[in-house]
């Protein structure tokens, strides 16, 4: 397993769903734009038409706090026979994007890695998102993308440590603008108020700076849902 | 759990016949021999009686001991069980809001149930909550309670369940919970704080070849912009 591009599940039960926290409508607005994610028709620069693309960039490079970097680096997506998991190991230059839910049906696709490309953050619109990755979908796709680019494999377990904060920070800022939302708030101003209340003091006592520390997750969700509630009473 | 191939009763019986003596047998052997008895066994015949016995004994306590193991099983899991029956009708959303208080993350409660994370937040909508999942959630939630209350050294039990069962290995609790492996879980929580659980068992019942899956040969380090990274292992 160590010295393999790892798959979803196996040829007998893949696990393509595994891939995605959100596909087609289930996917919501109120999550931060995140590695993995694919959008369907945006404005890619230097190009005439509108593209279908999927985030590439580590998670810890694409914001910084609420603003998106200015421009984020892409891989163009199309549609793309399914390939069974032993397959994918033979597929170094594409991340496969089985099942993906586009116009509620379920089609095939994959980001081509050959094919990247750099888009203005401003236009990458949350209503044009298609799907938002599970953390299993981003460290695959983190695993792919380094060997396409280096020749290295690193086991997704080793991903899965460095992409986990901010992970779970994207949870966070989720749950909480959902909620809000149905309190009335505008999702932006709810971006503020999530970001305000992680950010803290900036110190390493901030919620923001606990969430490196995964045994102290549990406690920041917790104290989250606390402030919420103390927000509503 | 094997079982003894012999009651406790035929063992007894088989040591009052051989009588007391000094050595790894214990006294309990009433009544004594008789002087007739003693003449018609050798020496040399008693010790390799009294070894015998001796193994058989061990043998025995080690069953007694599963036994008591599984007597103890029985009593969390049948607990598990009518506290799942009568959480079930206490209503989804007041599930999901207990298990938020607990800290779950939804990504995490949704793997344990079987479902998507777009599920859960319909159920917290109050939209689309299945009887079948209901019951799902309900089964999670006192799971959580009967760790709280046969181990009260878990105090924060979202983060227990997120804790690696091993250092070499991602694999939590929630990956047993959500492959079926309810008994691992309370197993490796020490509901029976009597038994000893080594985890890697527990690992080893999970996935025989976890030490391979689970391979490698990179680590993590904060570099000095602050941000955790990879690099290879020294050797």
């Amino acid at each position: 397993m160590t010295h393999c591009l790892e798959a979803p599940g196996t040829d007998e039960a893949p696990e393509y769903s595994s891939l995605y926290r959100a596909r087609g409508d289930e996917v919501v607005a109120q999550r931060p734009i995140f590695t993995g994610d694919v959008f369907f028709g945006v404005p890619v620069i230097g190009e005439d038409e509108p593209k279908n693309v999927v985030v590439l960039q580590h998670p810890c490079v694409i914001r910084k706090g609420l603003e998106l970097t200015p421009k984020l680096l892409v891989a163009e997506v199309r549609a793309e026979q399914v390939h069974r998991p032993s397959h994918w190991p033979r597929l170094p230059r594409q991340m496969p994007l089985a099942e993906l839910v586009v116009d509620g049906a379920q089609t095939h696709y994959a980001g081509f890695f050959v094919d990247h490309q750099l888009v203005v953050s401003g236009s990458l619109d949350v209503n044009l998102r298609v799907a938002a990755m599970s953390q299993r979908g981003v460290n695959l796709l983190m695993q792919r993308w380094v060997h396409h680019n280096s020749r290295v494999i690193v086991p997704t377990q080793d991903y899965q440590e460095v992409t986990g904060s901010q992970y779970e920070e994207a949870d966070i800022i989720e749950e909480w603008c959902i909620d809000r939302e149905c309190d009335g708030i505008s999702l932006d101003d709810a971006a503020v108020e999530i970001d305000s209340w992680l950010t803290g003091d900036k110190s390493a006592s901030s919620p923001r700076a606990r969430l490196e520390d995964p045994q102290q997750r549990s406690a920041v969700r917790r104290e989250a849902r606390v402030h919420l509630r103390e927000l509503r009473s | 759990m094997a079982s003894p191939t012999r009651t406790w009763e035929s063992w007894t019986s088989s040591l009052r016949s051989l009588g007391t003596g000094s050595g790894s047998v214990p006294d309990v052997l009433e009544p004594g021999p008789t002087p007739t008895q003693t003449s018609a066994v050798t020496a040399t015949d008693k010790a390799r009686q009294r070894r015998e016995l001796s193994g058989a004994i061990r043998t025995l306590a080690t069953a007694a001991s599963e036994a008591a193991t599984d007597m103890h099983q029985g009593d969390y899991m049948v607990e598990h069980r009518v506290l799942t029956s009568e959480l079930a009708g206490a209503g989804g959303q007041v599930l999901l809001n207990e298990l938020a208080h607990l800290g779950f993350a939804w990504r995490d409660i949704a793997k344990m149930v079987g479902v998507s994370v777009p599920a859960t937040q319909k159920w917290r909508r109050g939209e689309g909550l299945t009887g079948e999942n209901a019951r799902k959630l309900a089964r999670l939630v006192a799971g959580c309670e009967i760790i709280q209350k046969f181990n009260p050294v878990i105090t924060d039990v979202a983060m227990w369940f997120e804790s690696p069962i091993v250092d070499e290995a991602p694999v939590t609790p929630i990956d047993l919970w959500a492959t079926d492996n309810q008994q691992l879980v309370f197993e490796h929580a020490r509901v029976d704080v009597s038994a000893k659980v080594d985890p890697y068992l527990t690992m080893d019942s999970f996935d025989p070849n976890w030490r391979e899956t689970y391979r490698s040969e990179f680590e993590t380090f904060r570099t000095e912009d602050g941000e955790l990274s990879i690099r290879a292992r020294k050797r």
